[in-house]
């Protein structure tokens, strides 16, 4: 069973949506995407393992950050865990306590304000955090600047949760055409594609230092 | 007491949402004026219930639409609906009746609907509500179903149903 809120006219509303395939029910409040796993993870992988039904959550995120008629910007969002290798929620990081600017190239977002996102919306301290940007009609390649960011990043982090394990990810995203749906698959060892019905989508992974982090799909 | 009121009781008791339930309810049935709305509004759901899943007859022509529409892997416009019409539906091949049809399979929650640019297109209902969540900037987890079913012209349960598809 999945606790899930609807907007009425009248207000917010909880519903549990009923599932006979899933785990017990995990919830958290406003903004936090839990994700329920019915199977355990090895927490003894060298490479992230990032469950196929965050991948939804991380298109729809990616994908919300564009209007029509405006231009596409950059976003952030996050995704964390209880082990340091797998993550188990999607973070929208939308506040714009975490998110100061966002224009087509580049976001200003304040990293201390994401880890207390974080830390709030799971109420304990994670021991995995991926902080990832957007590139818009762009490549799942860090630039120079994010190569900056991430160091800076990642000091600021391990001060606020030095039990964490740091890596980023960068999520590049097409242009809007009608397009078939393709499921995700690994195309490199840090790299992971998949299209929408509107967009094709690539995340790459990378360490605090921008070598390349593997990451592996698990259901 | 009534067999109804008994199997209301019962119900409220063995569904987790229960209390929230027997709360809204009676906040309701205490004012005559909201009692009297409630009523109203519980036989509509009734009627937009009736429509859903097996209980939905389509005619031939919409069979024809809606398996063109789901059998295709991208998403479809009513034109390129009406280019892919055998000659057997030949009214189907003009675009104003491909999208009478197509409207009326949307409204039975049969397939889904969005706007992309200028153009509506038609897909499977699950696609039209994920693409909806995203230009609404919600997800799954928090979403409003009144909107999207308003904005897609889909039936609320059907809006449901995707929702809950989309979590799996």
């Amino acid at each position: 069973m999945t606790k899930i809120t609807v907007q009425t006219d009248s207000g917010k509303i909880r519903i549990k949506l009923h599932d006979e395939a899933k785990a017990p029910v995990v919830t958290g409040p406003t903004g936090v995407e839990p994700l329920e796993s019915s199977k355990p993870v090895a927490t003894n992988s060298k490479a992230l393992l990032l469950p196929t039904r965050l991948i939804n959550l991380m298109e729809i995120r990616a994908e919300s950050g564009f209007r029509p008629n405006e231009e596409d910007v950059e976003i952030v969002y996050a995704l964390s865990g209880s082990v340091p290798n797998t993550p188990d929620m999607l973070h929208k990081l939308s506040s714009q306590t975490v998110v100061e600017k966002a224009a087509e190239d580049h976001v200003i977002s304040s990293v201390r304000g994401m880890i207390e996102h974080i830390i709030k919306e799971r109420s304990s301290p994670p021991r995995l955090v991926v902080g990832v940007h957007t590139h818009p009609q762009g490549v799942p390649k860090p630039s120079d600047k994010d190569n900056r960011y991430f160091r800076n990043a990642f000091g600021t982090i391990k001060s606020l949760v030095p039990e964490a394990y740091v890596l980023f990810g960068v999520h590049a995203i097409s242009s809007e055409s009608i397009r078939e749906r393709l499921e995700p698959t690994k195309i490199s060892r840090n790299a992971i594609k998949w299209s929408s019905i509107t967009r094709e989508h690539e995340i790459a992974f990378y360490t605090p230092e921008s070598n390349t982090y593997e990451v592996k799909l698990v259901e | 007491m009534s067999n109804s009121i008994e199997k209301l009781i019962a119900l409220l008791k063995a569904d987790t949402s229960g209390e929230e339930l027997a709360g809204l309810l009676n906040e309701l049935l205490v004012d005559d004026r909201k009692r009297d709305v409630l009523l109203v509004k519980l036989d509509e759901i009734r009627k937009e219930m009736s429509t859903l899943s097996s209980d939905v007859k389509l005619t031939k022509s919409e069979e024809v639409v809606r398996s063109i529409v789901l059998g295709n892997k991208k998403p479809l416009t009513a034109q390129e609906v009406a280019a892919r019409v055998g000659d057997e539906f030949r009214s189907l091949k003009h675009v104003n009746h491909a999208s009478v049809v197509l409207n009326s399979l949307v409204s039975k929650g049969a397939i889904g609907k969005f706007k992309l640019g200028h153009n509506y297109y038609f897909t499977s209902p699950k696609e039209a509500v994920n693409e909806q969540l995203k230009r609404r900037g919600e997800t799954p987890h928090e979403s409003d179903w009144t909107e999207i079913a308003r904005e897609t012209g889909m039936p609320l349960a059907t809006v449901r149903d995707a929702i809950k598809e989309l979590l799996v």
